[in-house]
């Protein structure tokens, strides 16, 4: 009788793939999905504290992901790595996010609150440039304004 | 003592743009310290602990801070310090008007793990100041003086192009050491921690970048405006002005007229993009 040895070898590949499987701490932070693997994107969902995502595919800065019946795109800096676990049934990686406040934009860290505490300051003030950016870039009046006055990437198109 | 109250917020645009009549009234300030010219930012210089209007710093407050500061924490933390003085316009479609053409430019940065954020600041000098991780602020003054978008997009970009190559980081380092951070860390036990912060803080805002990392900014900042579509000439056109209206002395400084030559340079012979001149002054009233 002739063995095959094809399904061993796909044995093999699947113990790999879920060795591979990341799973990461849930956090204090939401995740934003956006359209296009691009800060500047429209958003189109957020993930809240605690959600896993299912990582689709990964670029060099962003990571497709699947949350809750949607996909989008998030800045991998928005995962927090660890530890890599096994997890049985696992298809794509999934991942819970998210970590860093600071670069996430979500406003003034804990350094600089305290600074404005020692030395003067509003946070709040920055706080509110951060929430305004955010809500030009998040509700796609960013892109409106780009396309209006045919400026950015490919000339606002 | 009461402290000094900068007497060259000017010399905050030569930590990002260095503007023509600007600079020479931050060049005047430096040589006359204790004049009062300029913006009143909050800066280091002086007795820091006069500064804070009674402001105590007390153990409770040091003990919130994560001691180990990074340049974002120096960042926000000069980004608050200007909300104090000389203060942020509140005037929210001029903020959302100059955050998105500041977006537009750095989204062509390829940076997308800076989260660029602008304000305005209050003054009717000509200043813009970044910081370091992209919080960048541009006076009403600034924007008073400018005629499109493209310009405003130009003084932008050149403001990003410094935090792009980080060089108030690299300029901080070279004045405090590299270990700066560290000492941060090190002065907290004693209460002094905010006090070495606040001496970053009012380097940065002070800083004087040195003729290759403006050289660095002003080509990089041409090339932004380019990959955005926008005029490549804004930043030439608005600096040329500045430089027009300065000083007889400052219009021959070699320095100024090399730096436009090379704006003019790097826009080419036939630039194309876009001004939104009427966009711009349907929003930026003088």
């Amino acid at each position: 009788m002739k063995h095959s040895w094809m399904p061993i070898a796909l044995l093999a590949a699947s113990a790999v793939a879920l060795a591979a499987v990341e799973t990461l701490p849930v956090e204090s932070a939401s995740v934003t999905l956006r359209v296009t693997p691009d800060i500047y994107g429209k958003a189109i969902a957020t993930a809240p504290t605690g959600a896993t995502l299912t990582v689709l595919e990964k670029n060099e800065k962003f990571a497709k992901v699947a949350s809750e019946g949607k996909e989008g795109w998030i800045r991998l800096s928005d995962l927090k790595p660890q530890k890599a676990t096994a997890k049985a049934g696992a298809g794509p990686t999934q991942v819970a996010g998210k970590a860093d406040d600071s670069a996430a934009g979500k406003g003034l860290g804990p350094n600089a609150e305290a600074y404005a505490k020692a030395k003067g300051g509003d946070p709040k003030k920055i706080d509110a440039l951060i929430e305004r950016r955010n809500k030009l870039i998040d509700t796609g009046e960013l892109a409106t304004f780009a396309a209006q006055g045919k400026v950015g990437r490919q000339g606002g198109k | 003592m009461i402290r000094k109250i900068i007497t060259t917020s000017t010399i905050a645009i030569l930590g990002g743009l260095c503007l023509g009549a600007s600079c020479q009234k931050a060049a005047d300030s430096l040589s006359r310290a204790g004049s009062s010219v300029g913006i009143p930012v909050n800066t280091s210089s002086g007795n820091s602990s006069d500064v804070d209007k009674g402001i105590k710093i007390t153990k409770a407050v040091v003990e919130t801070a994560n001691q180990n500061w990074n340049d974002e924490d120096i960042g926000q933390s000069v980004a608050v310090s200007l909300t104090a003085r000389p203060g942020l316009d509140a005037d929210t479609k001029l903020n959302d008007y100059v955050t998105s053409v500041g977006l537009i430019v750095a989204s062509v940065t390829g940076r997308s793990d800076i989260d660029f954020t602008f304000g305005i600041l209050n003054g009717t000098e000509a200043n813009a100041i970044s910081a370091p991780r992209g919080y960048i602020f541009i006076t009403r003054g600034a924007l008073s003086k400018m005629q499109d978008e493209s310009e405003l997009a130009g003084v932008l970009a050149h403001e990003i192009a410094h935090v792009v190559k980080d060089h108030g980081m690299d300029a901080l380092k070279q004045k405090r050491g590299t270990n700066l951070l560290v000492k941060i860390a090190a002065t907290a036990a004693d209460n002094q921690m905010f006090d070495v912060v606040s001496e970053y803080v009012g380097d940065i805002i002070d800083i004087v970048y040195n003729p290759a990392q403006e050289n660095d900014a002003d080509a990089l900042a041409v090339t932004y405006l380019k990959a955005a579509n926008y005029d490549p000439t804004g930043l030439e056109r608005f600096v040329s002005r500045e430089l027009a209206s300065a000083k007889p002395d400052l219009r021959s400084h070699p320095p100024t007229a090399t730096r436009i030559a090379k704006l003019k340079a790097a826009a080419g012979a036939n630039p194309t993009g876009q001004k939104n001149a009427e966009r711009f002054k349907s929003v930026v009233t003088k």
